[in-house]
């Protein structure tokens, strides 16, 4: 199968040098950039044609504003996608499309193939549901696609899911998960000092929560909207590992937003660590609660670690002979650019 | 067994070992957390809904 990658990116290479050729006579943009020179329909060839698909608010506020300034500066060539017909798009949209910075593109199922026959990398930030359809229609008309990054969970169901990666395997397509909470400082602190994991000694209890008070976010219940955090969260630190739920519950606000959708899930069980025991494990995902409570606490025979998700802290504190406790504290913030140019240096 | 999710075996390329740290998953990560997410849906929809935890009044959650 790694030939069949390998294959797939010579293929790729090919494809840019013949592009490469073809703009050879081109102007090409002289370092510091002119934002002004920089349209959408010339790009420089080193520009890489990348497209957004998804112009919601979680779009806008998070992966739009570091892909605009990419635009910008000329590293990519951005297309965003939505399903609004031209006249009813965001204005803010069409006014950067005049001043050159990006392109929009109306989607109906069909993509104008001119443009995605170009995109190296594709963004798909629009709601589950719509998952599935947009990385098919990705690789059905964007032939020098190397890169897709999607939202989690990446479908409305696992067969979808299965779906998607079946079918950007077979392409040659490397297919990203992304998911904002790995990004968070404490997270990051954790995935890079696996000392502090081995100082609490042998793990023998995991408890982690994501409960909100608040009823807003995409159409579907909290399993797949918070709980599904918890679980990257907790197969990012331990590779290899797997959750089996021994008893779970779910439940729904009285006066839930979200019709047919639970908003409360309590899952207990082991997370089977590789090679290493099978560690008790409590998941707890909530909207419409009395509180905010965000945090993942780890519990070993020496001590514990626990991390607070909405203080940004990450506390550990040790028992018996090596009795002592410490504290980091990070600012809240956290962005989509450090994943954005890791798929960029994929293509 | 009953709880386990049976799914259809596809390949998966596991190129990227770092990508957490960049803030994203691969496929073979993702599917995991698939796997448990409906083995929590399973048995989840053969227990009575949970009335408490979060809520400790019973105020706000009710059945499905």
């Amino acid at each position: 199968m790694k030939r069949e990658i390998d294959e797939g990116r010579e293929h790729g290479a090919q494809a840019v040098h013949v592009r490469s050729a073809e703009l050879a006579g081109a102007p090409t943009v002289s370092a510091p950039r002119d934002c002004r020179s920089l349209t959408a329909k010339d790009p420089s060839p080193a520009t890489i044609p990348v497209a957004l698909f998804g112009y919601g608010e979680w779009s806008r506020s998070r992966w739009f504003p570091v892909l605009s300034q990419l635009a910008r500066w000329g590293v990519i060539d951005l297309t965003v996608v939505e399903r609004w017909a031209r006249e009813n798009s965001p204005a803010e949209l069409l006014a950067l499309e005049q001043e050159g910075v990006l392109r929009y593109l109306s989607w109906e199922g069909r993509l104008e193939s001119t443009v995605s026959a170009r995109w190296r990398a594709a963004y798909v930030v629009t709601n589950a549901a719509a998952h599935h359809s947009v990385i098919h229609t990705l690789l059905e008309e964007s032939p020098n696609l190397r890169v897709i990054v999607c939202e989690k969970p990446c479908g409305e169901d696992i067969n979808q899911a299965l779906d998607s990666f079946d079918a950007c395997h077979n392409r040659g397509v490397s297919l990203l998960m992304a998911d904002h909470y790995l990004l968070r400082p404490g997270i990051q602190f954790l995935l890079t000092r696996p000392e502090l994991q081995s100082s609490i000694g042998e793990l023998v209890q995991i408890t982690a929560a994501i409960n909100e008070s608040k009823d807003t976010g995409p159409g579907q219940g909290v399993i797949a909207d918070l709980v599904v955090h918890l679980l990257n969260l907790l197969l990012a630190l331990f590779p290899g590992a797997h959750f089996t739920p021994s008893v779970a519950y779910t439940a729904q606000a009285v006066n839930r937003v979200a019709a047919g959708y639970e908003t409360y899930t309590l899952a207990i069980g082991k997370l089977a660590l590789q090679d290493g025991p099978a560690v008790d494990c409590e998941i707890e995902g909530g909207k419409q609660l009395a509180a905010d409570k965000k945090s993942l606490t780890l519990v070993g025979t020496k001590g514990r670690l626990h991390l607070d998700l909405m203080g940004n802290t990450l506390t550990l504190a040790l028992n018996g002979e090596e009795r002592k406790e410490e504290r980091w504290t990070w600012r809240t913030q956290w962005s989509y650019a450090r994943l954005i140019l890791k798929s960029l240096s994929l293509t | 067994m009953e709880n386990t999710v049976v799914l259809r075996e596809i390949d998966l390329e596991e190129p990227f070992a770092d990508l957490a740290t960049s803030g994203a998953l691969t496929p073979r990560v993702m599917l995991k957390s698939w796997e448990a997410m409906e083995g929590i849906r399973l048995i989840a929809a053969k227990l009575p809904a949970y009335q408490s935890g979060g809520d400790p009044q019973g105020t706000l959650l009710q059945g499905p």
